[in-house]
């Protein structure tokens, strides 16, 4: 019995000394741990913005951009419960709210500089300034400013690149009364690396040019939202309605029409090519030439001019054609000097204009181009051609004919 | 066993060259040959194509132009057509063209091609892999054949490569568009135009013609008689016009007063009747032809003072097209003091033929 009391005090004995010593070294270590930080509190109403919540590695936009985590800011903003003067301030990035800090993978706060300061909306009464910063913590310093109870702090720092793995990190604010070491308030925020939403679409080039001499609502429809292209024949009878002669006497005309869409951002070309009206090798109606001309009734003359009217001719396709041609807009062709006077009359000496430069029937002119400083694209142009008929006493008689090719030369 | 355990100790032993190859292989892939790996592939800039002519199926000439936006290099290039521009897309569709006759009949900028390889929807140029510059780089292929098909959009796609036979990864990709159009076949009829009048007096043009009736009066065998009348023409005929003088000499009856067979002077107090078309002296009547047009007076009938007339000679002439020209026809009337009383008359009918 004796035997196993002593036996009992014995390990009683033991039992305490190891629980005092269990208890010293808490003590110690509490001490130790809770040392700088009596009477700390914590600061309320606290966050972190980021400029971007992109990766350490993406560089896409430019600085302090969304779409840039190499460069980024990063703006704090709190509530400081204490009066009490402050000299320093730390913002520790760590991968946990507490415990042992593990800096974020990746991020780089070294360099990091002030955007800006403020306590409640001004300035401290002294400025902070950057002190010795590290991959993971910028340190401030100040001479000594005491903000007001409760006072909202907010301090933006650049050049921070963010951790470079996707998740949270915690950022560990603590003040100080002096240089780092007598700890006044503190407080954790968070902030969060994501993956950005990449989203991709391709707009290819596009083109649509179409041609018809059908003026009418059904081959000359609307041009709708699709730019609806022109259908077709291109065949035009020039001359006198009846038999189709043309005259020394009386001036004719006919129309075709064009419609263009394209994105071309260096902007497009409408051309035009071919003969004049030729019967045979020597036979031809003389052009009217490259500059633009009126109609000089009894002499020989071939040309074409973009109408912007109907002058007088009926037929849905005209409430399907453009009535203007602006300059320096935006997504709008612009018609050649030379052939953009197809509206008047076609009397001898009459007001409308028309050039057609034949003398080198296979080299393409152009009558109308966008304009590059506006975007260089077409979003829906649809011209009429007048064409002009005239011919002299010594124009052969019989059948004369050309084809008139025309195209587009989108520059992409 | 012991093979397996062989193997697995050489692959130990060699496994940082592995992965040096591997590495090496990567960074070739990635790095140095900046190929179309990614999805927004390296495009070529100001691309362009001119098309001689935009007529479906026609044979014709294509230009196309582009720079390259870095500083590269290049030894061959692929142009491939396609309905559709997407690049990195299998083709949907092969607009029915011909590329297989293609000839490279010029090249500036980046310059040293010439076609390897060519089927009728693709067109490979090589050259020796060499510098390229930044400069606009055109090339123009002839004896292309268009697409069939009116408003048929296509596309150029352009792939260039490093390499020297259109092979590896390319290194610029871009799409050119073009379409075919509708031709527009204007005709017209020139119809053949004959301008021509007789009167005694016409205008231009024969706007107005004033009276067709020369009354000599009692005829007087001393002083003789004359008289004038006109006519006009103008033609488009490409082979011109003659005008003949048709009809009899003055008559009355059987008996009549003889026309000159020959080119004469004016003789009163002879048998006379002539005509011609100048301006004469004796006696002071007449004009020579006016008018922009290119006629001419038959030489018979060409020389002042001197009269002639024979039924059915041509009188006027054109060799071809003319302009309006208005004739005047001097009437002679001469006769003898022992001719035969009675009323003479007679029809001369202008005859203009052209030739067309």
């Amino acid at each position: 019995m004796n035997k196993h009391y002593a036996i009992s005090l014995k390990r009683s004995t033991a039992l305490l000394i190891a629980l005092a010593f269990f208890a010293s070294l808490t003590a110690v270590n509490l001490a130790s741990v809770f040392n700088n930080k009596v009477g700390a509190a914590q600061f309320e109403s606290r966050s972190l913005t980021l400029s971007s919540s992109l990766d350490g590695n993406t560089t896409t936009g430019v600085a302090n951009s969304a779409t840039n985590g190499s460069d980024t800011s990063h703006l704090f903003q709190f509530n400081i419960p204490s009066t009490t003067s402050l000299q320093s301030a730390r913002f520790e990035y760590c991968t946990t709210a507490i415990g042992t800090c593990t800096a974020p993978t990746g991020m780089s706060a070294s360099g990091a500089t002030f955007v800006t300061q403020t306590i409640n909306g001004g300035a401290w009464s002294s400025a902070w300034t950057i002190g010795t910063n590290t991959a993971n913590r910028v340190n401030i310093t100040n001479t000594g400013s005491a903000p007001g109870a409760n006072q909202t702090a907010v301090f933006t720092f650049e050049n921070i690149k963010n951790p470079t793995s996707v998740g949270s990190f915690f950022v560990r604010i603590t003040t100080y009364s002096d240089s780092f070491t007598t700890i006044v308030d503190e407080g954790t925020v968070s902030g969060s690396v994501t993956e950005g939403i990449d989203i991709t679409a391709r707009v290819a080039e596009t083109l649509g040019f179409s041609t018809t001499a059908e003026m009418d609502g059904t081959h000359v429809p609307a041009e709708g939202g699709t730019c609806a292209p022109l259908t077709g024949s291109g065949a035009i009878q020039l001359g006198d309605p009846t038999d189709h002669t043309l005259s020394i006497s009386t001036a004719y005309d006919a129309y075709s029409a064009f419609r263009l869409y394209t994105n071309s951002a260096n902007g497009v070309l409408v051309q035009y090519q071919g003969d004049s009206l030729r019967k045979s090798a020597t036979d031809i109606i003389d052009s009217i030439g490259g500059t633009a001309a009126a109609s000089a009734v009894g002499s020989e003359q071939f040309g074409l001019a973009v109408a912007q009217t109907s002058n007088g001719q009926s037929g849905g396709a005209w409430d399907n054609l453009d009535a203007t041609w602006p300059t320096n807009t935006a997504g709008a062709l612009e018609l050649g000097a030379e052939y953009d006077g197809g509206d008047g009359t076609i009397t001898n000496a009459g007001t409308a204009t028309f050039a057609y430069d034949s003398t080198a029937p296979n080299t393409p002119k152009t009558i109308a181009q966008s304009d590059t400083a506006y975007g260089g694209y077409i979003t829906c142009a649809s011209a009429a051609v007048r064409y002009l008929g005239n011919i002299s006493p010594l124009t052969a008689a019989g059948t004369y004919r050309t084809t008139i090719v025309y195209s587009v030369v989108p520059t992409y | 066993m012991s093979n397996t355990k062989t193997v697995f100790r050489s692959l130990k032993t060699a496994w940082p060259v592995l992965l040096a190859v591997l590495v090496l292989l990567i960074f070739n892939l990635t790095w140095l040959n900046p190929g179309v790996l990614a999805f927004d592939y390296p495009k070529l800039k100001q691309n362009s194509l001119t098309i001689g002519t935009t007529e479906p199926g026609a044979t014709t000439s294509y230009t196309i132009s582009w720079r390259y936006p870095s500083n590269t290099t290049i030894g061959s290039v692929r142009f491939v057509i396609c309905a559709d521009p997407y690049v990195t897309d299998t083709c949907s569709s092969t607009p029915a063209s011909d590329f297989s006759g293609g000839v490279l009949s010029s090249q500036t900028g980046v310059t040293g091609f010439a076609i390897a390889n060519q089927t009728t929807s693709e067109i490979l140029m090589t050259r020796p892999t060499a510098f390229a510059g930044t400069m606009q780089s055109t090339y123009v292929f002839d004896n292309m054949i268009n697409p069939t098909g009116v408003h048929s959009v296509f596309y150029i796609q352009i792939f260039t490569y490093f390499s020297d036979d259109g092979t590896g990864i390319p290194s610029f990709i871009s799409s050119v568009a073009s379409a075919t159009t509708n031709p527009i076949q204007i005709e017209a009829e020139v119809p053949p135009i004959l301008y021509f009048c007789a009167a005694l007096t016409v205008d231009d043009w024969c706007n107005s013609v004033n009276g067709n009736f020369i009354d000599y009066g009692s005829l007087d065998p001393v002083n003789g008689h004359s008289a004038t009348s006109q006519f006009g023409v103008a033609t488009n005929a490409t082979g011109g016009y003659i005008v003949t003088a048709n009809g009899n000499t003055m008559t009355s009856g059987n008996k009549k007063i003889a026309a000159l067979a020959t080119p004469a002077t004016y003789q009163t107090g002879e048998q006379q009747f002539g005509i011609n078309l100048r301006a004469n002296v004796n006696p002071a009547l007449g004009q020579d032809v006016t008018g922009l047009g290119i006629g001419v007076v038959t030489s018979d009938y060409n020389s002042p003072d001197m009269y002639k007339f024979a039924s059915g000679d041509t009188i006027a002439l054109a060799a071809s097209g003319s302009l309006f020209n208005t004739y005047t026809v001097t009437y002679i009337l001469n006769l003898p003091v022992d001719q035969p009383s009675g009323v003479y008359n007679t029809t001369i009918a202008y005859i203009c033929t052209a030739s067309f």
